[in-house]
């Protein structure tokens, strides 16, 4: 079974006998190395190399390279790494981890699926999208793990300010990957009659109605993204709800009313809207 | 042995299934608006009599167009209150001791009954020269509001006195539209 570990690990060489049984290290997820391509042919395991001789029962203990590192950095991250290099420093964790038979692959296997932690990788980046009900908005990014991406920053929808604040599952470690992501987002109230005019191109026209114009929005996307590595672009499409308070009714509806009737809305009325949604976008990822 | 391919392959359907488990249940546009409350005002209303027990009072509100946007939609209005405000010519309503306000489409061709929409007799309590009649009943009288125009009649009783006075009417309701746009 230990013979096993190191083949999840590292590959095996063109001339040697792998076991059939055993994933390649290419399947691994985690975070990629390499953003135009698949993971790159791992370099030749130690166990091609000529074993020194020694007693069977001693050889769990005299195998010091072949590690069990439950990093990720631990992976040779290219094929110029050489697995002749000096035995990882915790290499001892993997005489460790040996006894625990069949869970420890399985373990290790989970973590990298997962997307633990790589320090190697870069966690903060800058994301611009345009869409709707978003409008154009820049955020900062953050990835805590390989699978999940955080992000918060600020929009204008060319009424008025706004912020937004969301999180996205990328399910595959792959240069392209579904998404699933779910914000939320304000937008503060604003003037919209210029926004009509400038649209219209009537420049006369006001509406009490859109002198204050705010929305809260909240969005449930799928998505599909390309890149993963240092830049990512992506297409977010879903639904979203939509929710604001009409204020000046009152107004609006007596400019247009005649007779002795007048209407007065005492208490402003609220809108709810669900829509279909979308936005585009990509992020750089900037530092570690 | 579950392998990470599979995991990630797992994940991806979970995805991808979620969103085709979505799609056909989602409307391209949903609209609902919540009015809180929208009220219709006759204003000065002119009453002049002798000491009397009991008067009526009637007026149309004949101009609904600012409600006929939210009347078209998949509304619902409710009369919530009505409102009786004294603006000259008494001191207060303390003289009232019940009023009836009856509700009619101003339409003459039709069937919709009237319908007594707000009362109170005998738990009446004018503040001043505002008096608030809660609704009798709470229904939906988005087809009254279809027509051109309502015609409103009022029954006071109690000790009116001899004098020429105008109050202003508000007849407020509150209600919810939507509409919705589906591919």
């Amino acid at each position: 079974m230990l013979a096993a570990v190191p083949l999840l690990v590292w590959a095996p060489p063109a001339g040697a006998e792998p076991e059939p049984a055993a994933p390649a290290p290419q399947e691994l997820p985690g975070w990629p190395t390499d953003d135009a391509s698949p993971e790159p042919p791992a370099a030749p395991p130690r166990a091609a190399e000529p074993e020194p001789p020694a007693a069977p029962d001693d050889a769990p203990q005299a195998t010091p390279a072949p590690s069990v590192d439950t990093s990720p950095d631990a992976r040779p991250a290219s094929p110029e790494a050489s697995p002749e290099s000096p035995a990882a420093p915790d290499a001892p964790a993997a005489g460790a981890a040996a006894p625990h038979g069949a869970a420890a692959p399985d373990a290790l296997i989970a973590m990298r699926t997962a997307g633990a932690v790589s320090s190697g990788s870069r966690r903060f980046g800058a994301m611009a999208d345009l869409g709707l009900p978003d409008g154009a908005t820049v955020s900062i990014v953050y990835r805590p793990i390989r699978a999940i991406r955080l992000h918060a920053g600020l929009s204008h929808n060319l009424i008025s300010l706004g912020q937004r604040a969301g999180i996205t599952w990328v399910p595959l470690s792959w240069w392209a990957s579904p998404t699933l992501s779910v914000e939320y987002g304000h937008y503060a109230d604003g003037n919209a009659n210029p926004l009509v005019r400038a649209v219209s191109g009537d420049t006369t026209f006001s509406s009490a109605v859109l002198d204050r114009v705010g929305y809260n929005y909240a969005n449930a996307h799928l998505g599909f993204e390309l890149g993963r590595k240092w830049f990512t672009f992506y297409v977010h499409a879903g639904a979203s709800r939509i929710t604001g308070t009409v204020h000046n009714l009152t107004a609006a509806t007596m400019s247009e009313s005649a007779g002795t009737t007048s209407v007065m809305f005492s208490k402003d009325p609220t809108v709810q809207l669900w829509s279909v949604s979308a936005r585009l976008g990509f992020i750089v990822y900037l530092a570690k | 042995m579950t392998t990470p391919m599979t995991m990630m392959y797992r994940s991806a359907t979970v995805v991808l299934g979620l969103g085709l488990t979505m799609l056909p249940g989602c409307p391209l546009l949903n609209v609902e608006a919540d009015v809180p409350e929208v009220c219709l005002t006759y204003p000065n209303l002119q009453v002049q009599t002798p000491a009397v027990s009991s008067l009526s009072q009637s007026f149309v509100f004949d101009d609904l167009s600012a409600v006929h946007d939210i009347a078209k939609q998949n509304a619902k209005l409710e009369l919530v209150r009505a409102e009786i405000r004294a603006t000259s010519g008494v001191e207060n309503l303390a003289f009232v001791h019940a009023v009836h306000v009856v509700v009619t489409s101003g339409d003459p061709g039709t069937t919709l009954p009237p319908l007594t929409m707000y009362d109170c007799d005998g738990d009446c309590t004018p503040d001043g020269g505002t008096l608030e009649v809660p609704a009798a009943l709470a229904h939906n009288v988005i087809e009254y509001l279809r027509s051109n125009s309502i015609k409103i009649d009022i029954d006071f009783r109690g000790d009116i006195p001899a004098a020429s006075w105008t109050m202003d009417i508000n007849v407020c309701m509150k209600g919810s539209a939507g509409y919705t746009v589906a591919p």
